[in-house]
């Protein structure tokens, strides 16, 4: 038997950063993962926040999480406390103020807030300063 | 008694065209929101030199996003799907002179709740007979769309006038 000797260490696959995208509108939901697949992230989704916390619960560990927030089930504000430290970055259609949206980044977990529509050029954008 | 469907797309900005409306009635206003926020509303109506005042805030939206005291001159609920206590919230402030009611908007409803045409129909002639007596009138947004894929053919039918933002802005 013949064993090559490898004459240097073995590269370790550098492992893909991980964003979970949370929607309950498919034709909202399927562009945003098309786009950050080709981005090169794995992408899991979720309908709801609740199903969300379920998936991060039974071991998905995403590097970030987009969430939408006007979303059947449990009030997207109840769940985020459940989810840890893990980042999350608001996706929403739903309008506030100037001085609402500093409210809710300043101090938790919540990175950002990001109205839509949006370029999804824009949205890779900002996934990639993120956690890229 | 007006009452008024604005039919939207979505992702229209037509909040400019419900302050035309506001302008024009005099009336204080019973704002029923699920997708801006009081503060919003109160922030971009000032701007357009609609006084403060004039607003009475049903928020159904807030709450699900921070933790918060109430606006001023406004009550959060909770039960989101719950037309009933919307009912009563809306009526409440009907009776403190808050008689232009807003509702924006039913498509937000219906994503809580499986509403279909015959609940939001009862839901819609309690209110306009009680408005009716108080001299009320109403403005209701809905997503265009909706009306197709929630067969809403009766609701549609209760009121009287329609507007359409985007084709009045591209002439349509």
């Amino acid at each position: 038997m013949n064993m090559k000797k490898n004459s240097s260490p073995q590269k370790e696959k550098p492992q893909m950063k991980k964003i979970m995208v949370v929607d309950d509108e498919l034709d909202i939901l399927e562009p945003i993962k098309e786009t950050l697949e080709r981005g090169g992230y794995a992408v899991v989704t979720a309908s709801s926040a609740d199903d969300c916390l379920k998936k991060v619960q039974t071991g998905e560990k995403p590097d970030l999480i987009l969430m939408d927030i006007i979303m059947p089930g449990t009030p997207v504000r109840e769940i985020i406390p459940k989810l840890g430290n893990i980042k999350v970055v608001y996706l929403s259609a739903v309008r506030i103020s100037d001085g609402e949206r500093q409210e809710i980044v300043k101090g938790k977990n919540i990175l950002d807030f990001m109205l839509k529509p949006f370029e999804l050029s824009v949205l890779l954008k900002k996934v990639n300063s993120i956690v890229g | 008694m007006d009452k008024t469907l604005i039919l939207v797309k979505r992702y229209d900005d037509y909040l400019m065209r419900v302050f035309q409306i506001v302008k024009e009635h005099e009336k204080n206003v019973c704002y029923v929101t699920f997708n801006k926020t009081p503060e919003f509303i109160l922030e971009s109506a000032e701007k357009n030199q609609i006084p403060r005042e004039r607003f009475y805030f049903i928020d159904g939206i807030t709450a699900r996003i921070k933790s918060s005291s109430s606006t001023m001159n406004s009550v959060q609920i909770h039960e989101f799907d719950n037309l009933k206590t919307i009912d009563k919230n809306i009526k409440a402030a009907v009776s403190k002179g808050y008689t232009l009611v807003i509702f924006d908007s039913i498509s937000n409803v219906l994503i809580y709740h499986s509403l279909n045409d015959a609940s939001m129909t009862k839901f819609l002639d309690g209110l306009f007979e009680f408005l009716s007596i108080l001299k009320g009138d109403v403005v209701f947004v809905c997503n265009e769309n909706d009306i197709g894929n929630y067969s809403l053919d009766k609701t549609i039918s209760r009121f009287n006038a329609f507007i359409k933002p985007h084709a009045e802005l591209f002439g349509i």
